[in-house]
């Protein structure tokens, strides 16, 4: 039973700005509440093991360096220094401003879930599937077509930032006249537009 | 005595009587004799597996069993005669172009009917229509079954509206049964073929591209947010 006062499970993601989806654990009961899910999930498995994140990315923040990279979170979970989290209660102005910006980053993973259902309507009616075992393979099945989606969408959007993704679309696919556009301003608040 | 002629005594169990009107089991069995007793247990046993089988498949007092997939058999629904063959040039005019005829409907129609760009489309096609259970077969009757690309759409009606199995069927033309069958399987797919590759973390490079990526939107280091939904 859910907060909702439903029968549901968890889906917990990870994504990038692309909405690209690096990490997926689905399967936990929807009783459990974000830090029990992140309990069982493999990626903190791996966490606590110390094989991820990989240490020899070093960075800079305020002219100190870091090599811990960080993973965006709301403020239930833990102050671990792979999460950063936003002030629960901002207090003075540089905090209340601090939060802005966090969130204003964190909404990839919220419009994740916007994106995913109203690509797929079957994750809104997962219990047609029957069994737990079922919709846990539905949902991951649905997540991997709908990535393969977005990487289309990140060649066509000619992204400034593509990485090394999607070795297999050809370049005639990129020659299409691209249906997406994508405004990247660095430094500012940035705004892409993604078709669905 | 001569030799028992067979099914002798599959004949005592029908309603005809035996020859001599105060004959009973034990004379039936003193005269059966001669049969090994591993005959008259292979009657049994497949005297009562025709029994159980009859029952279930027509379901007679078996209703609260879980039912099996019984098939074509006497007592069930004839076959609708839906437009079988008609779903597959449809499917092709109206989204892959007939007869060197343009599709009716363009690309976004088509991103927004099917929820993958056409080229993810193309590729699922492509990997799939070669399967065992995709590519077209032909049944025991000569008739050929549906096409791999018929299957496919109507998977992919299903999941992309989250609509029944007998609201893809009007326009597929497929039967309830098939479409819910190609769903599991279309499931079963992509995620043995496309979860390795799709759902995996990032690799060194992917990781430098998207710490780049964050630092210019002002959160250096940052390679992600994680959320949990209900």
């Amino acid at each position: 039973m859910s907060r909702k006062k439903r029968r549901t499970i968890v889906l917990e993601t990870i994504c990038d700005h692309d909405l690209y989806i690096h990490h997926l654990f689905v399967g936990a009961p929807g009783s459990h509440n974000d830090l029990n899910v992140l309990g069982q999930s493999p990626l903190f498995m791996d966490m606590m093991d110390g094989t991820w994140p990989p240490k020899d990315l070093p960075y800079t923040v305020n002219g100190r360096t870091r090599t811990m990279p960080y993973y965006l979170t709301d403020k239930a979970y833990h102050k671990y220094p792979v999460f950063l989290s936003c002030y629960a209660k901002p207090a003075t102005r540089k905090q209340r401003i601090f939060n802005r910006l966090q969130e204003a980053v964190r909404k990839d993973v919220e419009r994740l879930y916007g994106v995913l259902t109203s690509r797929f309507h079957m994750l809104l009616r997962p219990s047609r599937f029957t069994t737990v075992p079922q919709m846990i393979k539905a949902v991951k099945a649905m997540v991997a077509a709908a990535v393969l989606g977005t990487a289309v969408s990140c060649i066509r959007s000619s992204s400034p930032y593509p990485g090394a993704r999607c070795p297999m679309y050809t370049l005639g696919w990129i020659l299409l006249p691209a249906l997406s556009c994508s405004f990247f301003k660095p430094g500012r608040h940035s705004r892409i537009t993604m078709s669905l | 005595m001569g030799p028992i002629p067979p099914f002798r005594r599959y004949a005592a169990a029908s309603p005809s009587p035996p020859s001599t009107p105060n004959s009973t089991s034990d004379e039936e069995a003193n005269a059966d004799e001669n049969a090994s007793a591993d005959e008259t247990v292979a009657a049994v046993l497949a005297a009562r597996s025709v029994a159980v089988s009859t029952a279930l498949r027509t379901c007679i007092g078996g209703a609260h069993l879980p039912r099996a997939y019984v098939g074509s058999v006497p007592g069930r629904r004839a076959n609708r005669d839906r437009d079988f063959e008609g779903g597959m040039p449809r499917i092709m005019a109206d989204f892959f172009g007939l007869d060197g005829n343009e599709p009716v409907y363009d690309e976004a129609t088509f991103e927004r009917r099917f929820r993958v760009p056409r080229v993810v489309f193309e590729r699922i096609f492509a990997d799939i229509k070669d399967e065992p259970f995709w590519r077209q077969t032909v049944n025991a009757t000569g008739r050929p079954q549906a096409y791999a690309l018929q299957k496919l759409v109507a998977a992919f009606r299903v999941l992309a509206f989250g609509e029944t199995y007998y609201r893809a069927d009007e326009y597929v033309r497929l039967s309830k049964a098939t479409i819910e069958i190609c769903v599991k399987k279309l499931l079963d797919f992509l995620n043995t073929r496309y979860q390795p590759e799709y759902l995996r973390q990032p690799t060194k490079t992917e990781l430098t591209a998207i710490m780049e990526r964050s630092a210019a939107r002002g959160l250096p280091g940052c390679i992600g947010s994680l959320d949990c939904s209900h």
